[in-house]
């Protein structure tokens, strides 16, 4: 379990989170969900040690955050930054390798190919990275946080910033499709920011929704989802109507 | 994939020992390139080899030798240098000067050729020279630490202040220095190697060389550091002392190379250039090469600048910087027209 425990998260001086709890367990999706500047981000950075609570607790399988090392997190869990530039041009193929961990006992050939088939992205393995678009290097960047994840050990978590920001719709669904199968298949606990309320109700178990720094409501997305939540959490006035192949009902926003 | 990084290998080991030679045979006394090994070899006892004319052989191992040793090792010195900057500040156009490391060592050296020896306390040139340079590295770094994590764009800003208040001052020195003092402070600012002698070889060795030997050591860990420092950390990597580690790194090696033999420009940006054309950009594989086209660059320079006014010779900073600044240029509208601005 990833979990925050009543935690108050700052920068510099400013508390962009107060007093928060929110936890992650293996095998799950949880969506993470709320307006621009509502702390998602530092709520993401909170859970992999980026940044350590003022007040509360940040824990890790019952061990304070802080207390595991750097070599013992990278094992833990994995982190899909929002957009990776890099100066250098490195063909695709070594950036998904440096998502091997050393000592791992996996071959890393093997564990790059899977990564890069499982993101899409087998066919741009020869490419230089900086010549790619966005959308592309943001799948790129998820083949390496799986290989890390591969060559690492235990329950393992998945924190995903806005993991389809950048994709097309196809690569958004199969995205979302892949983070459910991480976590029904291998047992990974994922948390996806995400902004697409629909989406996000598709593939989460979970969704927690932020604003101005503090939990508004969590549950799974057909107790959270309502027009009055979403009024209050967006501002933005929307229906959820009822579909017969869909629990939840589909969200329609109006305006 | 290992065939070609044999023959590139290869490739650079012999034209570096073409160019040794030829460094070695070529000058105001010439020495047929076949008596240059037969000497080396002599010497080195391997083979049952005469020794060469006395004057011949005083010329090559007094002079030729120790600028040809001192030369390799500081072309490596400033190439690895280089790379370890552009590493850390994730910039193919940061170099050694950024930091304040030359400039520092230039004031240094001219405070003690102008007000003279005694403020050196004792110490030589080189030695102040290299203390120069630490100070303004740590100068910079702790500017840029007060003003708040050192970010590489605060790190940049400080080594510009640092830089002008150093130069301020070596104008300064420059102008009350007298007509001899100036003449020796222009090796400082253009760079020779032609004050190259044998002790200054076992320092260098350990500090450049081993220097070098570290940084070959930290490939891995830079390349991942290259996806960003958060990224890195996430990966297991401690960024922050990885940066500072590497920064510490090329400062001794840079302030080492240039005690010795002034600024010498240019070399630490385009080498690693070069090289990561040639092959790549993994840090595994560039840091060793670019000590060795380092190297092999500095003594073509330093031959250019030996015969090109003979029998006067040109400050080597000056080839190096009219090869270099060009590249620079190139490189940098190469690299606006890529990101797309």
């Amino acid at each position: 379990m990833l979990m925050l425990e009543r935690a108050t998260l700052a920068r510099g001086r400013r508390v962009l989170i107060e007093d928060l709890s929110l936890s992650l367990a293996p095998g799950e999706v949880l969506g993470l969900l709320g307006p621009n500047g509502a702390g998602k981000s530092t709520v993401l950075a909170g859970l992999c040690g980026d940044l350590v609570p003022i007040a509360g607790s940040a824990m890790l399988d019952g061990r304070p955050l802080a207390d595991w090392s750097r070599g013992e997190l990278a094992r833990r869990r994995a982190v899909l930054p929002q957009a990776s530039r890099m100066a250098f041009s490195f063909p695709v193929r070594d950036i998904v390798g440096m998502g091997v961990l050393p000592g791992s006992g996996a071959v890393p050939a093997t564990l790059v190919a899977e990564a890069l088939s499982r993101a899409d992205v087998a066919h741009l393995a020869g490419r230089d990275y900086v010549t790619l678009s966005g959308g592309e290097q943001q799948r790129v960047q998820l083949a390496r946080v799986l290989a890390q994840l591969w060559s690492g050990a235990g329950p393992r978590y998945l924190l995903l910033d806005e993991p389809t920001a950048s994709l097309d719709l196809a690569h958004q669904l199969a995205v979302l499709e892949l983070a459910r199968a991480l976590a029904r298949d291998e047992g990974f606990g994922v948390l996806a920011i995400v902004h697409d309320l629909g989406l996000a109700a598709r593939a989460a178990d979970r969704l927690a929704l932020l604003k101005d720094g503090r939990l508004v409501a969590a549950g799974p997305p057909g107790e959270v989802l309502d027009s009055a939540t979403i009024a209050r959490v967006f501002g933005v006035t929307a229906r959820v109507l009822p579909h017969p192949d869909r629990p939840g009902g589909i969200l329609i926003a109006l305006g | 994939m290992r065939q070609a990084v044999t023959w590139r290998l290869g490739l650079v080991l012999a034209l570096l020992v073409a160019v040794v030679v030829a460094n070695a045979a070529i000058g105001a006394v010439a020495i047929a390139p076949g008596h240059v090994v037969q000497s080396l070899l002599h010497r080195l006892g391997a083979f049952d080899m005469a020794e060469i004319a006395a004057g011949q052989a005083l010329v090559l191992w007094s002079i030729r030798l120790p600028r040809l040793v001192v030369g390799m090792l500081v072309g490596a010195g400033l190439a690895v240098a280089g790379a370890l900057m552009q590493a850390v500040f994730r910039n193919p156009l940061a170099e050694p000067g950024l930091t304040g490391i030359s400039a520092g060592a230039a004031v240094a050296a001219a405070a003690v050729i102008v007000l003279g020896h005694a403020v050196a306390g004792g110490f030589s040139l080189p030695a102040v020279a290299f203390a120069g340079a630490l100070v303004a590295f740590c100068a910079v770094f702790g500017i840029a630490r007060s003003a708040g994590p050192a970010q590489a764009l605060t790190l940049i800003l400080a080594g510009v202040a640092v830089n002008a208040i150093a130069w301020s001052l070596l104008g300064y020195l420059t102008f009350i220095s007298d007509d001899t003092q100036l003449r020796n402070l222009t090796f400082w600012t253009m760079g020779s190697l032609g004050g190259a002698t044998w002790p200054m070889v076992p320092p260098l060795l350990v500090l450049v060389g081993g220097g070098i030997l570290v940084a070959c050591r930290l490939g891995g860990l830079l390349n991942l550091y290259q996806l960003g420092e958060a990224e890195a950390g996430h990966l297991g990597v401690d960024a922050g002392r990885l940066r500072l580690g590497a920064m510490a790194l090329a400062a001794l090696i840079v302030g080492a190379c240039i005690a010795v033999s002034g600024q010498i420009n240019f070399l630490g940006l385009v080498v690693p250039h070069l090289v990561r054309l040639w092959q790549g950009p993994d840090h595994r594989r560039l840091l060793p090469m670019a000590a060795l086209v380092g190297a092999l660059l500095i003594l073509s320079a330093d031959l250019v600048a030996r015969t090109i006014i003979a029998p006067a010779e040109l400050p080597i900073g000056l080839v190096t910087a009219f090869i270099g600044a060009p590249f620079f240029v190139y490189l940098l509208v190469r690299q606006t027209r890529m990101a797309g601005y």
